[in-house]
């Protein structure tokens, strides 16, 4: 048992939204989130910046589909996709 | 009679590297234990699924390497058995589990680290439980030498053992000159830890506009201490200037630029996160980046991390307070021991954010190296081999810190259950809602309450501890100015109850 496992997602479904995240500690700030039907986890992409990412803006406010890991209360997204 | 005991599991290291590879990191294990020798420190290595020798150890065989329950229980036996100077646990959690204490500031969304992981558990004699009050006296000598989670070839683990087998110690003088880092927005904290430690902060860096890359070679400093932001699986930590985030540092741009010899305190969230970077396809955790290259100790935080925005506490202190011991000339096993004890022994009473700092804290490193050489106050005398006075001293040295844990546990109050507010008093009601909107929170802010566990006393400490705060009241919110670009700014604050009166607050703003 760890925190280290990270579980691999595919065709992930969610609405995407932006909050506060990390209240009062050493890591707030605004977050983007993606809140499934079950679950919510800060949404990130491999490759972009884990804060500030704005490539992520684009996505907020719309359901989307994400392929990735869960890690924690992460989703660390490999792809993400407007559903239309 | 070992003086160092190093604990790993065979079968899992075999699973992830198999036998070949198990060789490699034996043959590894072998010259460390040479060179230990040659330092006049027996070491020996002991296999937790190894049923025969934990038998002989009065102990059980872990099944299950990922069991917290069952390491906890095959390491106190070890420990009881062997009752070795120094701890080294071989390998990251895919090896040998972090505990899984609970987080008793646990508040999703706002603090969503259900256990605060950490090795805590393993440096106290406690027997296994998810509950860190159990752990505020803390009396082994513990550090982790973690392998990458999920690697598949042991070159990297094997470095490790290098570095810890070839390592020397230096004069002070070499860890004088530091490497300190601090989100723009935290300097006034940062800036009281280096003179805490280093007596000035004439060279403290600021993100922004410091970052990621050091090309005047700052990062090529022996002693670093970091109080950026982080976050969970990232290998980047960022800074802080008003709405902006930075990145502050990276593991690539640590490459080819830490020295052997470092020793780090980093407060940052997730600084000391051994996350699966091999399954994710991203860069390695900045901590392992720092051993990987030769640095000796690295003091980290697996969860969110706490403190206050101007002043010191939490995750300052306990940094603070492990540089201090290591400049002094003790192991960065011992230092991280003493700074546990000594943020617990200062702290009055353990309220839910300490007792999650103390959790979440680690020490990745051997723990016997020592990085500083400081000649002892008491001579050896002629005929007295240095190697059996280092043992005597040792010894001392280590019976002092078995009875300060032991003092700690039997005397500390924590606040770690949560218990129902219940009606409370109309003046301590708004004393709550001063405080939250002192704080910037509303006034109606939800308040969650936890009991004072008080340590059992003696009679004559009786009427001293009744004046000891009866309940914690501890809230996580939003300052209600929003700025342009929608950045919230929080804070958590801390409230003291004793019978019905609210007597005093500490409140964490963001960091």
């Amino acid at each position: 048992m760890s925190s280290t496992q990270p579980r691999r997602v595919t065709a992930l479904h969610g609405r995407v939204t932006r909050d506060v995240y990390g209240k009062g500690s050493k890591s707030e700030r605004e977050a983007v989130f993606i809140e499934t039907a079950d679950a919510r986890y800060i949404l990130r992409r491999k490759t972009g910046p884990v804060f500030g990412d704005t490539e992520l803006t684009q996505y907020v406010g719309h359901e989307v589909e994400c392929d990735g890991f869960v890690v924690g209360t992460t989703f660390l997204a490999d792809r993400i996709e407007l559903v239309m | 009679m070992d003086d160092k005991i190093i604990v790993t599991n065979r079968s899992a290291l075999v699973r992830k590297y198999g036998s070949k590879g198990l060789a490699a990191i034996r043959k590894a294990l072998r010259a460390l234990t040479a060179a230990d020798k040659r330092r006049g420190i027996k070491s020996r290595v002991v296999y937790l699924d190894n049923k025969a020798g934990m038998k002989k150890m009065g102990g059980k065989a872990v099944m299950n390497a990922t069991d917290p329950r069952e390491n906890k229980a095959a390491i106190d036996a070890v420990f009881k058995s062997t009752n070795p100077d120094y701890l080294m646990i071989l390998g990251a959690p895919d090896v040998v589990p972090h505990q899984d204490l609970d987080n008793p500031a646990y508040s999703p969304p706002d603090d969503d680290d259900a256990p605060a992981w950490g090795d805590l558990p393993y440096a106290c004699d406690a027997p296994y439980s998810r509950d860190p009050a159990r752990f505020v006296g803390p009396t082994r000598v513990v550090g982790r030498l973690p392998d990458l989670v999920s690697a598949d070839e042991p070159s990297y683990l094997v470095a490790l053992l290098k570095t810890a087998a070839g390592y020397q110690s230096r004069s002070q003088v070499h860890y004088a000159s530091h490497f300190g880092l601090s989100a723009a927005v935290w300097q006034g904290s940062t800036r009281l830890s280096l003179n805490n430690i280093f007596g000035n902060a004439d060279t403290l860096l600021l993100a922004p506009p410091s970052g990621p890359h050091y090309p005047g070679g700052q990062l090529r400093r022996r002693a670093h201490f970091i109080n950026c932001h982080g976050g969970p699986a990232s290998p980047e930590f960022q800074g802080q200037k008003g709405q902006s985030y930075p990145t502050s540092l990276t593991t690539q741009a640590t490459v080819g630029q830490i020295i052997e010899g470092t020793v780090a305190a980093v407060e940052c969230c997730y600084g000391a996160e051994l996350y699966d970077a091999i399954t994710l396809a991203i860069d390695s955790p900045i901590c392992q980046s720092y051993l990987r290259q030769g640095a000796y100790g690295y003091l980290g935080s697996t969860t969110i991390a706490y403190g206050p925005a101007d002043d010191n506490g939490a995750a300052d202190l306990i940094c603070q307070y492990f540089l201090l011991n290591v400049l002094d000339g003790a192991s960065i096993g011992r230092a991280a021991l003493m700074a546990r004890q000594q943020f617990v022994e200062n702290t009055a009473q353990m309220d839910p954010f300490d007792l999650k700092t103390l959790a979440q804290f680690c020490l990745l490193g051997d723990p016997s190296v020592h990085p500083v050489a400081r000649p002892g106050g008491t001579g050896v005398p002629k005929g007295v081999a240095t190697a059996d006075a280092e043992h005597f001293f040792r010894a001392e040295r280590r019976a002092k810190l078995k009875l300060a844990g032991a003092f700690l546990t039997k005397t500390k109050p924590t606040a770690s259950k949560r218990v129902p507010t219940g009606k409370l008093p109309p003046s301590a009601k708004a004393a709550l809602s001063n405080i939250a909107k002192l704080a910037g929170l509303g006034a109606n802010q939800k308040y969650t309450a936890f009991t004072v566990r008080n340590a059992p006393v003696s009679k004559s400490r009786a009427a001293k501890d009744a004046t000891a705060p009866s309940r914690y009241h501890i809230t996580i919110g939003t300052l209600g100015r929003e700025t342009t670009d929608k950045i919230k700014h929080g804070v958590a604050v801390v409230a003291k109850e004793l019978d019905g009166r609210v007597v005093g607050y500490r409140i964490y703003h963001q960091r």
